[in-house]
């Protein structure tokens, strides 16, 4: 037996009211609770991450977003679908109050496709329902996201970062076309559904 | 029976086995989300561990694709809203500028008020749009016969000069600020002028023209409308949907007005042109 103390917590549990046996038992269930939710959350996110490929875009890369238009991978001239040797797909959109440009993009059915986007002015938001892709566009760095689209149709994309008092006006398509619609482009084509 | 409670007693195993499990678990966290999920990319080879490491922490930059060959180069405009840019409009000095002025009074009217609908009010423009559409015709980027001609006389100083003088002209076009959005200006307005200048039309992509042209934001490059000649807003207008002119910074107006139809261009025209739009903001 200890020294009896005034904190209720340093005197020893009163004996015969609950067992110290139940106590530890009923912790130990709480312990195996907590833990076995932990395990499948964190099974959750590394699943999805890896079978859906949900997970943010780690690569940091910086651009002037003044000077876009003047020179570089951002202006106007590369915009739009780009086929790279490998018979992949990467697009090139610039966002800027209240537009993606192009406004209308088009992307080969069951190819590998690399969204790069940056913006011209102010944080946008870039989005296609029911897809991976999903991602802040910030001025300054360019966002890379990558996907395959399995079926062919049309994908709305709105801006979902709330940009200024045009926001609401800005979304553009993506197309998904058949393969058979991109025929041996030369590498430095680009092509778009836009209205030029 | 006493029990030895506190977190770094070594005599009870269960504080012990508690450090342990947290560490476990942020040394587990970690390797998930630096190196396995890091690491990941769809489409392409995983990452090496140290590559998926410094992305992971922002500190690598990838430069790879700039590089691919590129269509032959097109740009709008020489010009960007860079430090050095707004530095040497803001060094135009107004005095010079009233006597490079004179050649422009024949056109554009007396102070930069035009009396026809063929020539631009340039009177209260921003001094950095004029000495931007200057630089557009001087490089060939817009065109118009004259005004190429024009602007390839005046050197870089005598166009921020006379930039800066038109801006401060009165009379001409109103402020670009100074009114708030009002209520009422709905996408169900009946009025198609009000409704595209207010509420744009989202369905077809179309933002409000207020948002860039003012009265109630603005936006690096966009001039005031309200007070310009109604003839030359539709002019440009169609000029900008034809993609006759092609200078605008990421194709902001071109995508607007592409999507406008000839009677939306002359509402729209006619409701900021005439001075309709003061009028109105003071009635509401
Ligand atoms: C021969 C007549 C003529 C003279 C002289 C002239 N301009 Fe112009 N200017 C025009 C016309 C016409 C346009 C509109 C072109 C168009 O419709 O695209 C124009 C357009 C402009 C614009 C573009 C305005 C806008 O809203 O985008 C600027 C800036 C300008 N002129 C400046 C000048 C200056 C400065 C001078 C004098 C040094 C001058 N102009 C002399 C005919 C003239
Ligand atoms: C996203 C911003 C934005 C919106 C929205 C916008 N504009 Fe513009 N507009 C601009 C910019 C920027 C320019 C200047 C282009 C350049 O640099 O030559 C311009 C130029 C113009 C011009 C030529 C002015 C001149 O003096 O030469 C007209 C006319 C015009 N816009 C009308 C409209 C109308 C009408 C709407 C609405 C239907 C509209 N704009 C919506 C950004 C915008
Ligand atoms: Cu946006």
């Amino acid at each position: 037996m200890a020294e009896p103390s005034s904190n209720p917590l340093r005197q020893p549990l009163p004996d015969g009211v609950v067992p110290e046996s139940a106590v530890a038992r009923t912790e130990k269930r709480w312990v195996i609770t907590m833990v076995t939710m932990l395990a499948i959350m964190m099974l959750v996110i590394v699943a999805t991450g890896l079978a859906d490929a949900l997970h943010p875009a780690s690569n940091v890369e910086v651009v002037d977003p003044r000077t876009l238009h003047l020179a570089g991978e951002f202006v106007e001239s590369n915009l739009g679908t780009a086929i790279e040797p490998d018979g992949s797909a990467t697009v090139r959109l610039v966002a800027v109050q209240y537009d993606f440009v192009p406004n209308c993009v088009q992307v080969p059915v069951n190819t590998p496709v690399k969204f790069r986007l940056t913006s011209a002015d102010v944080v946008h938001g870039f989005l296609l329902p029911d897809t991976n892709v999903n991602t802040m566009v910030v001025p300054g760095f360019v966002a890379e996201v990558r996907t395959r689209f399995a079926q062919t149709g049309e994908y709305e994309m709105p801006c979902h970062e709330f940009c200024g008092l045009g926001h609401h006006a800005m979304w553009t398509r993506v197309r998904v076309v058949p393969v058979a619609q991109f025929p041996t482009e030369a590498p430095q084509q680009r092509t778009s559904c836009a209205e030029q | 029976m006493a029990r030895e409670q506190g977190p770094f007693k070594t005599d009870n195993p269960w504080p012990r086995i508690g450090w342990w499990s947290v560490a476990g678990l942020l040394a587990a966290g970690a390797v998930l989300g630096f190196v396995v999920l890091g690491g990941e990319q769809q489409n392409g080879p995983r990452l090496g561990t140290w590559t998926a490491i410094c992305r992971a922490l922002g500190i690598a930059s990838d430069t790879g694709p700039a590089t691919a060959p590129q269509p032959p180069l097109q740009t709008p405009t020489r010009i960007a809203w860079t430090a050095a840019t707004l530095a040497r409009i803001a060094g135009g000095d107004v005095k010079h500028g009233e006597f490079v002025a004179l050649n422009c009074a024949a056109c554009h009217g007396e102070q930069g008020v035009s009396q026809s609908g063929l020539f631009p009010t340039l009177a209260g423009m921003d001094a950095g749009i004029i000495y931007k559409q200057l630089d557009d015709f001087r490089a060939g980027k817009r065109s118009w016969g004259a005004m190429n001609a024009i602007a390839t006389a005046l050197s870089d100083q005598d166009a921020a000069d006379v930039a800066a003088y038109f801006a401060g002209r009165v009379n001409g076009l109103a402020p670009i600020l100074g009114e708030n959005f009002h209520g009422g200006r709905t996408l169900r307005e009946a009025d198609v002028a009000t409704r595209l200048a207010f509420a744009g039309d989202p369905a077809r992509g179309i933002p409000p023209c207020a948002a860039c042209h003012g009265p109630s934001a603005s936006k690096p490059g966009a001039p005031s409308l309200k007070g310009q000649r109604p003839e030359y807003i539709e002019r440009q207008l169609a000029a900008f949907a034809q993609g006759i002119r092609q200078n605008d910074i990421n194709r902001q107006m071109r995508t607007v007005a592409m999507q406008l139809t000839p009677d939306e261009m002359h509402a729209i025209a006619v409701y900021y042109g005439s001075g309709a739009a003061p009028a109105e903001l003071a009635g509401r």
